[in-house]
């Protein structure tokens, strides 16, 4: 199988992920969590990976930053392309654990938020102190000017009176400030690339529409590609250009939002449509539902990783070979045998 | 203050009048009370027979307060709880003995959040269903055992489980033990804290089927606290909307989403993501913070956040009343009367694939 590889023939690719596989060694045996996923993003697609609790998005995420390395995990085959800020190309994949060059790129080039805003912050240091030191390491300004921009920062993800709050310690800040302060720290380097994962699961709806605003917002003024990992279908439809759609540690579909919305293509993303209860439109009494549960990543089934849930399971073809990305349309992918995917 | 369905009297299953939950606030050496969180304050609702009741609003709003006032987990600080016992008549639970209290359990019930936490792990299936029915003498082995096993099947979880521990099911198949647990006593009132926000959303679709079918099959009446609102759009019958510690709103599920009529009700259905793409919407950004139910603003609550304030706002606070003479929708807001607030679309205003 061999893939084009689009980033060395358009400037506009900023990541490329070919035929990624992470895996786990643990006593009850290899966990896939990646399980060979290949896609591409440019400057101007907030990209949204959705997939169901354990398919793999948070490990996709900790592969690119290869922070994967010290949770244990090992980035068994296939490549990271990035584009770095002056054009070069890396392949992140090979670059050598906790060495020099992968320093250099996180929190720098590639920016992350967590779920948890915890375990960003150190307690011992302001939040400004924590944010002055992103901005100076990789920008030559004064420190007068580096708290000034820090507070610009705290103001632009709405935090109330950023220049009080500037001088709090994380421990001083609500839950959901605490994110945002998370947020302004991961912006405040002007990273060509964002990862975040499941920003903002932890704040009320009123607060998480003003934080997903002002990503999109950046996203546009720094030309920043940002790739939005999150479990809520709605959040996706209100911001991202592209949808990845995984499942047991596999892209089956990858789209413009608009194509995954009005005209899904694997039975998986149809389903998951189906079962989201909707905010607009009719109320029907009943949801959809997918039947049985999402099988273990330690016991992947053969073929189609979907087959034992799907509604249009085709013995012998779906149970036996592994469908691979097909090409639909320019944008649109799907891995499913419906569509002739395979080799 | 009278809550407005009080009118279909007969109806009510339980009625709420004036409820108040302060938790003081201690500081020093010798636990000096320095003030109250005022977790829930002059809630007044009611709810009918049958119907799904939900409550939204903000984290710390005192939904969970609310909840456990119902369940009398703790006293209230004031105001009435009513409930229409097996006598037929409306009795108030507040101030219960321990006794009366545990005749109470059998008449309501909660389903909580966290599947992971509410489980006991060193109990049985068996154990975990059968414990409410033995610590109320019910039935004799046997009969307990054949009950746990129809909650099983009730819940559409195979009888074999029944020995089984709690960490050996999915987060999906935990909520479904929970809600098991809950209805084995054959309770008339179930109150769900937030019961499918720790699910994947196709297990969460799961569950809210399975509560539905058991409304229909049981009877059953429920409260459901949730954040999410394109859940409560779809469950709820009638839906109270909680800010600081207080009810702003309370209406019809359709008339609360169509037209709003408090504007913190518009700002949270704005703030909604829509999931369809091409539905993509100007939003209400609310500025500032959510407010500290130990020092609430003056005035309307929700005045520094709120885009439709005037001076009034600032000073006096808005009472809780009917919206007008012809409907039951009750909200506190000035300007309730002359503001024209924005709903979420509807099937009409969708565009056409
Ligand atoms: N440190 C680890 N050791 C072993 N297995 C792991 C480890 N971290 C993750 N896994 C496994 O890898 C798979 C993918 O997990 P991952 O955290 O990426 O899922 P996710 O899609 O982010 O789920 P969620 O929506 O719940 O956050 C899961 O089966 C998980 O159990
Ligand atoms: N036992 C307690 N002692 C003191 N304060 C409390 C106690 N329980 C709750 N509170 C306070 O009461 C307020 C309401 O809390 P509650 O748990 O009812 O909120 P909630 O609406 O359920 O929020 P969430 O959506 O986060 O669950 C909060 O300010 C909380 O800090
Ligand atoms: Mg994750
Ligand atoms: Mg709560």
């Amino acid at each position: 199988m061999t893939q084009p590889i689009r980033i060395h023939n358009d400037p506009g690719v900023i990541l490329e992920l070919l035929n990624l596989r992470t895996v786990f060694e643990t006593r009850g045996g290899t966990v896939r969590a990646v399980n060979g996923i290949s896609f591409y993003t440019r400057n101007d697609t907030v990209l949204g990976v959705v997939g169901e609790s354990g398919c793999g998005k948070t490990v996709m995420a900790h592969s690119i930053l290869r922070t994967v390395d010290p949770m244990g995990g090992k980035v068994a085959d296939g490549n990271i392309f990035f584009r770095r800020k002056n054009g070069e190309v890396v392949d992140i994949a090979s670059l050598p654990s906790e060495g020099r060059q992968l320093r250099s790129l996180r929190g720098s080039e590639i920016s992350m938020i967590f779920q948890e805003p915890m375990t960003a912050f150190s307690p011992v240091y302001t939040i400004g102190q924590q944010i002055m030191e992103v901005i100076t390491l990789h920008q030559k300004i004064p420190s007068r000017q580096a708290k000034a921009k820090a507070i610009e920062m705290l103001g632009r993800v709405s935090i109330p009176k950023p220049e009080v709050r500037v001088d709090a310690y994380p421990h001083q800040l609500s839950g959901g400030m605490r994110q945002r302060a998370m947020i302004a720290m991961a912006l405040s380097c002007q990273p060509k690339l964002l990862i975040a994962d499941e920003p903002t699961t932890a704040l009320d709806v009123t607060i998480q529409a003003q934080i997903l605003e002002l990503m999109v917002a950046l996203q546009r003024e720094f030309e920043m590609n940002i790739i939005m990992i999150t479990h809520d279908l709605g959040v996706i439809a209100e911001l991202a250009t592209d949808v990845v759609v995984m499942y047991l540690g596999s892209i089956v579909e990858k789209a413009p939002v608009g194509e995954v919305y009005s005209n899904p293509k694997h039975p998986y993303t149809k389903a998951l449509q189906e079962s989201i209860p909707r905010v607009e439109g009719s109320v029907s009494k009943k949801l959809a539902t997918i039947s049985g549960s999402v099988p273990s990543a330690k016991n992947i089934p053969p073929g189609c990783p979907f087959h034992p849930r799907c509604r249009e399971f085709m013995q012998g073809q779906c149970d036996v070979h592994v469908p691979t990305l097909e090409t639909l349309s320019a944008d649109h992918t799907v891995a499913c045998w419906l569509y002739g995917g395979g080799e | 203050m009278q809550s407005a369905a009080a009118v279909h009297d007969e109806q009510v299953l339980l009625k709420v009048d004036d409820l108040k939950k302060y938790f003081p606030i201690r500081r020093g050496f010798i636990k000096r009370t320095i003030g109250h969180v005022k977790a829930v304050d002059e809630v007044s609702f009611s709810v009918r027979a049958g119907e799904t009741l939900g409550v939204v609003g903000e984290s710390g709003c005192g939904k969970t307060t609310t909840a456990r006032l119902i369940m009398q987990a703790f006293p209230v600080t004031g105001g009435t709880i009513q409930l229409r016992r097996n006598s037929g008549n409306l009795e108030d639970i507040t101030g219960l003995n321990s006794r009366e209290l545990y005749f109470l359990r059998r008449e309501i019930q909660m389903v909580f959040q966290d599947p992971y936490a509410s489980l006991n792990p060193r109990m049985t299936v068996r154990d975990l269903l059968t414990e409410p029915l033995v610590i109320h003498r019910i039935g004799t082995s046997q009969e307990r055992e054949r009950r746990a096993r129809e909650m099983l099947d009730l819940v559409g979880l195979q009888q074999e489980y029944l020995n089984r521990y709690p960490h050996a099911f999915s987060g999906g198949q935990r909520q479904r033990l929970g809600i098991a647990r809950a209805i084995i006593m054959n309770p008339k009132l179930v109150v769900c804290d937030e019961p499918v926000s720790a699910l994947d959303v196709s297990v969460q679709a799961q569950i809210l089927n399975l509560l539905e079918d058991l409304q229909t099959e049981l009877g059953l009446t429920y409260i459901f606290i949730a954040h999410d609102l394109s859940v409560v759009r779809h469950v709820c019958d009638r839906v109270a909307v909680m800010y600081v510690g207080k009810l702003v709103e309370f209406a019809e599920v359709e008339l609360l989403f169509s037209k709003p009529k408090h504007p913190y009700t518009e700002a949270l259905l704005s703030a909604v993501p829509v999931s369809n793409p091409s539905l993509r919407k100007e939003r209400i950004m609310l500025g500032g913070e959510v407010a500290d139910p130990a020092n609430p603003p003056s005035g309307c609550y929700f005045h520094p956040r709120c885009t439709y304030k005037k001076a009034i706002c600032e000073t006096e606070e808005p009472e809780f009343t009917l919206v007008s003479e012809d409907t039951t929708s009750m909200v506190r807001c000035h300007r309730a009367a002359e503001l024209s607030l924005k709903g979420v679309p509807s099937v009409r205003d969708m565009p056409q694939p």
